[in-house]
């Protein structure tokens, strides 16, 4: 495993070609960055050999970064904590809740590079944005919520209707 | 990628890239999807929206579903869908229902079943919707000739058996028995074959059984087939009672062939796993089919005991009890023999419970009751029997027991169980009602025992709450541990519930209806004109009712039922606490459906780690309700019958479009349906001139045997009066035959527990 150094420089490449330069212990927070250091050595750490991140813009990317250095210092999550299924929905801290307010596109953005870049922690808080987003609410309003066209045929729609029916009447 | 498979009906369907899993919903080609705009909620990757359902409660898991295909899709993962059932308390009834592994073929079978009980449940714990649809109304006024809807009240009553499979319509000395919901074949009672067909009367309709002439007006009755009893007490005007064997040809049973009938023994534990095959000639000759709804029904011809002299001539008895697995009856204030519990009681074990509810109606006058706790209620002597009949064993004998009863109306009308509003007196009576309910009277108050034989519903005698209990652990036996209370919805006038019973069937948890009464609009009153006060009083006599659906899921039924709850729960705390051996469901509460209560507050100080409060969903409103049943088997049907003579049923809401049945009740008990139009349909008017016949005959007959003077057919037997407070009584020197353990009696609640040998 690489030294891991308090002022350490790196630099990642979004999908359109926009560089940042990071702390390396902000970067790894996300565990394909880590994984990427340890396979690439610090030699060939530079501005020009930036790590490219083929799956995030510029945007979301930075994004992405914001939470990075807001949790650089966050203890890892134990294996408990990780496999509590019981956290309740809402329980998001103050700073992640103001962090997630952003339109949905961004907010799905965030959760799809999370997931690309192995943040888990990023991950469940996009997760429960949404989670919380679809609490208390009628399909229908969920469809609202999240723009999200009912692409069910009419028979299937159908079988919805009596998705309740056990035993059918004569 | 598209994919070709096979669906169940044998056609060929392809699957989108995103698929629909393979449950037998048919889908489109890809080309017939219309072009959409793209969304990244509906691109979310399956995995993610995994993780996101592993986030919800169940109820909005299903909502997040069955928003498009994708998230659909994604739902579909068997561990995801048994976390869900297990966060809903149902995983022991999906257990319940899936064959065995090494039975299961198909594994997305498992995946639907699974799928569609979240989706059934769910429905049913969302306490902001409607799970019910009305499917029947039925009108009872063409019992009483010249009479019209809406104008019986008081004329008629009705009253439902305690397994909720029959239906009694009494008019002075008459009963006619009605069959509620019912099915021709014991396979549809199974649950593991969803889309199974439903063979029987229709929903929403009943089937007339037979009809009963009494010797003296029917006070009130007792029936209870749970166990296999065809037969039904009767309390009678004079003192004298009357237990009547149902002949097995009216009830369809067929007992030369063996072949098992819903009529008999329809309980859980009867036929919990049976496989006994019934053919499709068997159905077809269903009594249904052989004697329809149309024909007239046929005076009941089974045999009979007529019982004299019952307490005493001052304080007459008030209700009656009949045991479901012995020949024997109780007569005493709203008395139930308790269930057997499996494992721990035999046949020979009789127990009874007797509650201050039978007191009467707390309406029949409500004033004693407004006025007269500064008066100490105590003081009257009632008095119940033990008649315990033994065939085999000589004589009957009865055992008389004394009861110290809150109050007691010496005027007593006629009384029928639960029949709460009937002489509803206009004011505040459900003021009334808790203040009685909040004498020094102890537990077990307007008790009903569930068939389980360990729990019983009451209404909490300090709070009017409706409760669900146990025996408590330590202390007196009168008093009974509150293991979850029920509490009324938001637009009811008082707590208190006016009606209330549970379905028979308790393997997928227990389903439990209510009434309350509706709250007034003072609005809408202060809106007609300078008459408010006349508009509440005429809407108070109106008296509308909410009718309310509770169900507790089975899982937390099971945990509950288990002595050993505490170490589920915080102890001395009341709250839930972080146990990790408890149940997936006591962290997946539903907060607007369930949540446990601070048992530190009144009025619950003296439970220990109960209730927990269960909220319900409100089905219909309805007027002068007197009567409800509900039967938690498939459809979960409901049933409210009003004191003005019509009867309303609502299945559970399965998307199927279907007119309401529309059925009147003629003079001679049999059933006609209407059109659309209220026009009797063509078959039904060609049967009634074939029953007509019959119906004066067979009424006279009827009639005839009912003179007030012994029959040929009935079987005298006399009370005999032993002795009081009889804890050791006969039994320990007469024969060893019987042992009575009398429960300590508190204001005026009595157990008794009977040991026949």
């Amino acid at each position: 495993m690489a030294e891991s150094k308090p002022a350490q420089k790196i630099w990642i490449r979004s999908n359109d070609d926009k560089t940042f330069e990071i702390d390396r212990d902000v970067g790894e927070r996300s565990v394909l960055i880590k994984n990427l250091l340890e396979d690439v050595g610090d030699a060939d750490l530079s501005e020009e050999n930036a790590i490219p991140i083929q799956n995030v813009n510029e945007t979301v990317l930075r994004k992405v970064i914001e939470w990075c250095e807001h949790h650089r210092n966050d203890p890892p999550a134990s294996q408990d904590e990780e496999s509590d299924a019981r956290k309740k929905t809402t329980e998001i801290e103050e700073w992640d809740q103001k962090f997630m307010q952003v339109d949905q596109e961004m907010l799905f953005e965030i959760i799809l590079a999370a997931n690309y870049l192995d943040i888990k922690a990023l991950l469940d808080v996009g997760c429960k944005t949404v989670a919380n987003m679809i609490k208390g609410k009628s399909p229908e309003e969920i469809r609202k919520t999240f723009n999200i066209t009912n692409d069910f045929s009419p028979e299937e729609e159908e079988q919805i209707r009596r998705e309740n029916e056990w035993a059918e009447d004569r | 990628m598209t994919t070709a498979s096979s669906g169940r009906d044998g056609s060929k369907r392809r699957r989108l890239s995103v698929s629909m899993p393979d449950v037998g919903y048919p889908s489109l080609p890809d080309d017939d999807v219309p072009s959409l705009a793209p969304s990244v909620a509906m691109n979310l990757p399956t995995e993610m929206l995994q993780q996101i359902y592993q986030l919800l409660s169940p109820v909005d898991f299903n909502s997040a579903r069955y928003t498009c295909r994708s998230w659909f899709s994604a739902s579909y993962d068997r561990s995801l869908l048994m976390q869900m059932l297990k966060r809903g308390g149902w995983w022991t009834s999906v257990l319940r229902i899936l064959a065995p592994p090494e039975m299961s073929s198909v594994e997305n079978n498992d995946l639907r079943i699974m799928s569609k009980w979240i989706s059934r449940e769910t429905t049913l714990s969302d306490i902001s919707r409607n799970a019910f649809v009305e499917v029947g109304q039925t009108d009872f006024s063409g019992l009483i000739p010249g009479s019209t809807p809406r104008s019986l009240h008081g004329a008629i009553s009705f009253a439902a058996s305690l397994c909720g499979r029959f239906l009694l319509v009494i008019i002075g000395h008459r009963a006619y028995v009605y069959e509620l919901n019912h099915t021709c074949s014991p396979e549809y009672l199974g649950w593991s074959t969803p889309g199974s067909g439903r063979q029987g009367v229709r929903l929403g309709s009943l089937r007339p059984v037979t009809v009963i002439v009494c010797p003296a007006p029917i006070i009130s009755f007792s029936m209870d087939t749970s166990a296999g009893r065809n037969a039904i007490a009767f309390l009678l005007e004079g003192r004298s009672g009357l237990v009547q064997d149902l002949s097995l040809e009216k009830l369809g049973v067929r007992g030369s062939n063996g072949v098992f009938h819903p009529a008999v023994g329809f309980d859980s534990r009867t036929w919990s796993g049976s496989s006994s095959a019934t053919s499709s000639s068997e159905w077809y000759d269903c009594i249904c089919r052989i004697s329809p709804p149309s024909r007239p029904l046929l005076a009941e011809n089974g045999s009979k005991a007529v019982y004299r002299y019952i307490c005493h001539p001052d304080d007459p008895p008030r209700s009656v009890a009949l045991c479901p697995q012995r020949s024997c009856v109780a007569f005493g204030d709203f008395l139930y023999f308790l269930p057997l519990r499996r494992g721990i009681d035999s046949a020979k074990k009789l127990r009874l419970i007797s509650s201050a509810a039978g007191i009467g109606s707390p309406m029949n006058d409500a004033t004693p009751y407004i006025h007269g706790y500064s008066e100490p209620p105590l003081g009257v002597i009632s008095t119940s029997f033990v008649s315990v009949a033994g065939p085999n064993r000589g004589r009957p004998m009865t055992q008389e027991v004394h009861t110290i009863t809150a109050s007691v109306d010496q005027h007593r009308p006629v009384i029928r169980s639960r029949d709460l509003l009937e002489r509803m007196m206009p004011g505040p009576w459900h003021e009334a009602l808790l203040r009685k309910v909040s004498a020094r009277s102890a537990d077990h108050y307007r008790a009903v025992p569930l068939s389980d034989g360990y729990h019983i519903l009451f209404t909490d005698p300090r709070t009017g709450n409706l409760c669900l209990g146990t025996d408590a652990p330590v202390g007196s036996v009168t008093r009974l541990l509150r293991k979850v209370w029920f509490a009324p919805p938001p637009r009811a006038a008082s707590p208190v519930p006016l009606l209330y019973t549970a379905g028979s069937d308790v393997r997928h948890g227990v389903r439990i209806i209510a009434t309350f009464s509706l709250m007034q609009d003072g609005n809408k009153e202060e809106g007609e004109g300078g008459n408010g006060k006349r508009a509440t009083r005429e809407r108070r006599v109106e008296d509308k009712q909410l009718i309310v659906f509770y169900t507790i899921p089975p899982d937390m039924f099971h945990d509950i039922s288990r002595a050993g709850l505490k170490t589920h729960l915080a102890g001395g705390t009341g709250r839930l606490s972080g146990d990790s051996l408890a149940s997936e469901w006591v962290w997946w509460r539903v907060e607007e459906t369930y949540h446990e209560i601070d048992i530190y507050s009144d009025p619950f100080r003296d439970s220990t780690v109960y209730p927990l409060e269960i909220r319900g969903q409100v089905v219909a409103e309805c007027s002068n309700l007197v009567e409800i049943a509900l039967d938690a088997r498939l459809e979960m049907i409901i049933w409210a019958f009003s004191a003005e003579g019509w009867a309303r049923t609502w299945v559970m809401d399965t998307g199927r479009d279907g007119p309401c049945i529309k059925s009147v009740v003629q003079r001679d008990g049999s059933l006609r349906y209407l059109d659309q139009d209220g026009d009797v349909t063509m078959a039904d008017a060609e049967e009634e001139g074939r029953g007509s016949v019959n119906v004066t005959s067979d009424e006279d007959e009827c009639a005839s045997g009912f003179d007030g003077g012994p029959s040929s057919h009935w079987t005298s037997a006399p009370a005999e009066r032993i002795s009081r407070y009889a804890t050791s009584w006969m039994g320990d020197r007469m024969s060893g035959t019987v042992s009575v353990d009398m429960a300590e009696e508190v204001n005026g609640i009595s157990r008794v527990d009977v040991e026949l040998r």
